[in-house]
């Protein structure tokens, strides 16, 4: 892990620590719609954190997966947002989050057929010209399939890189999650992805509910997980990585920054094999 | 798209509990997609709920949390979905809850939430209002405009804007600030160039009241 590009998904819960935690002279990623809509002093903070650390600005409404008409003014709110706080990087999730007008509040799996697999990759490429960069996508955890399904999610990933040439965040507890709940082997993903397709990791913890696991980003992330970012670190190189929490948050920063310290110090044989 | 469309439409249906049907749906039996799916729909409940109570406080206080309950869950079942951001939930709960018949403590209470909302959420500088006063009197954006004011001047008030605020507060009729039981508090306040949040909601509901913004920007 490269330490300027690296960190912690700031939540609110730590937006005033993280400037006087000088001792972890890590990165951050926010979640852009905090900060689309305000003025003046909280963005201003964001921008002063962003002048001496590496800023991801990272979404949960972009909704790149619904047929719902794409909100352009919103892309550009996040151009502005981007300019103004020298952003590195820009994401979403590849799911569903608003259909007819409606949200769910929920990352949601978009049916990986090869209409979906054009519809995506035309909206990314929408989103990148509003942008004037990139755009990230990151693989979620889901809980259900759909009958209509004509590609595995590898392989879904895949055609979105080779035919629209988009990029992915890869979220390593989603991929655990995932191959769990839907019985593939995350090793195999891993190996199968072309290297040019990732351009970032996601680390984050889990719940098992018995008959599933489910994504709550409310514990530490689990050996398993650690030996497959491990795993991807070495076949994909250093990439930004961000570690997640949404639940149990520890009042302190330095709780997290200590784990992902630990994380990405890890020795690969001293973690959990994956498939062990 | 029309099967993609369609399947979609069905989650989301599943998800509002409008539909129990599972046909389209794989991964599990149909027994487990129940189990999952009111999972996520505890969770689109538990984060909406969350959204609105995490700015609700003085509501919450003035009409207690079982008929804040009452009056979250309405509206969750009846307008969240239709606002995309989460984040700015609690905006159209406030506007919501001002159209219903709250009694005046349950309103003023409101009031107060959506004050403290908007300054923590959307406000500018001052030296953005200065350049642009007319920004406060932009009724109903008045009451926004100027807690963003306020907001800004409880970080950095320079002493010759304390001399500002001092006369203006000066202005204001002694049976409200009776009433609020601040007046001193306040006063103190503005010389030791530090405002406590609680007590600058109350100033600004008197602000408004007085119209003490359009005054002096007009």
């Amino acid at each position: 892990m490269n330490p300027k590009n690296s960190g912690l998904s700031l939540r609110e819960t730590h937006f005033n620590q993280f400037e006087s935690a000088p001792a972890f002279n890590l990165a951050f990623e926010v979640i852009f719609e905090n900060y689309l809509f305000t003025k003046g002093e909280r963005r201003e903070k964001l921008q002063d954190f962003s002048r001496s650390r590496f800023l991801h600005l990272h979404g949960v409404t972009s909704n790149v997966g619904s047929p719902d008409v794409l909100d352009e003014t919103f892309f550009s709110q996040l151009r502005e947002l981007g300019k103004k706080t020298k952003a590195s990087l820009y994401s979403d999730h590849l799911c569903w989050t608003r259909l007819n007008q409606q949200s769910t509040f929920e990352l949601l799996p978009i049916p990986r057929t090869q209409n979906m697999i054009q519809h995506v990759g035309e909206r990314v490429s929408k989103i990148r010209d509003l942008l004037g960069c990139d755009f990230l996508l990151e693989n979620i955890s889901s809980y259900f399939s759909y009958e209509i399904d004509e590609l595995s999610e590898l392989e879904f990933m895949c055609e979105l890189h080779d035919r629209y040439q988009i990029c992915f965040l890869l979220d390593l507890n989603n991929l655990y999650v995932n191959s769990k709940n839907f019985g593939f082997d995350a090793n195999q993903f891993l190996q199968q992805i072309p290297v040019a397709a990732i351009s970032a990791f996601h680390l984050g913890g889990h719940e098992d509910f018995g008959s599933f696991l489910f994504d709550t980003h409310g514990a530490p992330v689990t050996d398993s997980v650690k030996a497959l970012f491990l795993k991807a670190e070495k076949r994909f190189g250093e990439k930004p990585t961000f570690l997640e929490r949404d639940e149990n948050i520890p009042q302190e920063i330095d709780v997290l920054a200590l784990e992902l310290t630990d994380l990405t110090s890890a020795d690969e044989d001293a973690v959990t094999g994956v498939n062990q | 798209m029309n099967r993609e469309l369609l399947a979609m439409q069905l989650v989301q249906d599943k998800l509002f509990n409008t539909s129990r049907d599972s046909v389209m749906l794989s991964g599990a039996s149909q027994d487990e997609l129940l189990k999952r799916f009111e999972i996520l729909n505890y969770g689109f409940h538990a984060r909406t709920r969350t959204a609105l109570a995490t700015w609700s406080k003085q509501l919450i206080e003035a009409i207690g949390e079982q008929e804040w309950n009452q009056l979250g869950l309405e509206f969750i079942e009846q307008h969240a979905v239709y606002e995309p951001q989460i984040g700015r939930l609690a905006l159209l709960f406030f506007q919501w809850l001002k159209s219903k018949s709250l009694s005046k403590v349950a309103f003023l209470a409101c009031e107060r939430d959506e004050s403290f909302y908007l300054s923590q959420n959307n406000f500018f500088s001052e030296s953005k209002l200065l350049e642009n006063p007319q920004l406060l009197l932009q009724v109903p954006i008045c009451l926004q405009e100027s807690t963003i004011l306020i907001e800004s001047q409880s970080l950095v008030v320079s002493r010759d804007r304390q001399q500002f605020y001092t006369q203006k507060l000066a202005q204001l009729e002694i049976q409200v600030l009776k009433k609020l039981n601040n007046q001193y508090v306040l006063l103190d306040s503005l010389l030791d160039d530090c405002f406590e949040q609680d007590k600058l909601v109350e100033f600004l509901v008197v602000g408004i009241q007085k119209k003490w913004f359009q005054k002096e920007f007009s």
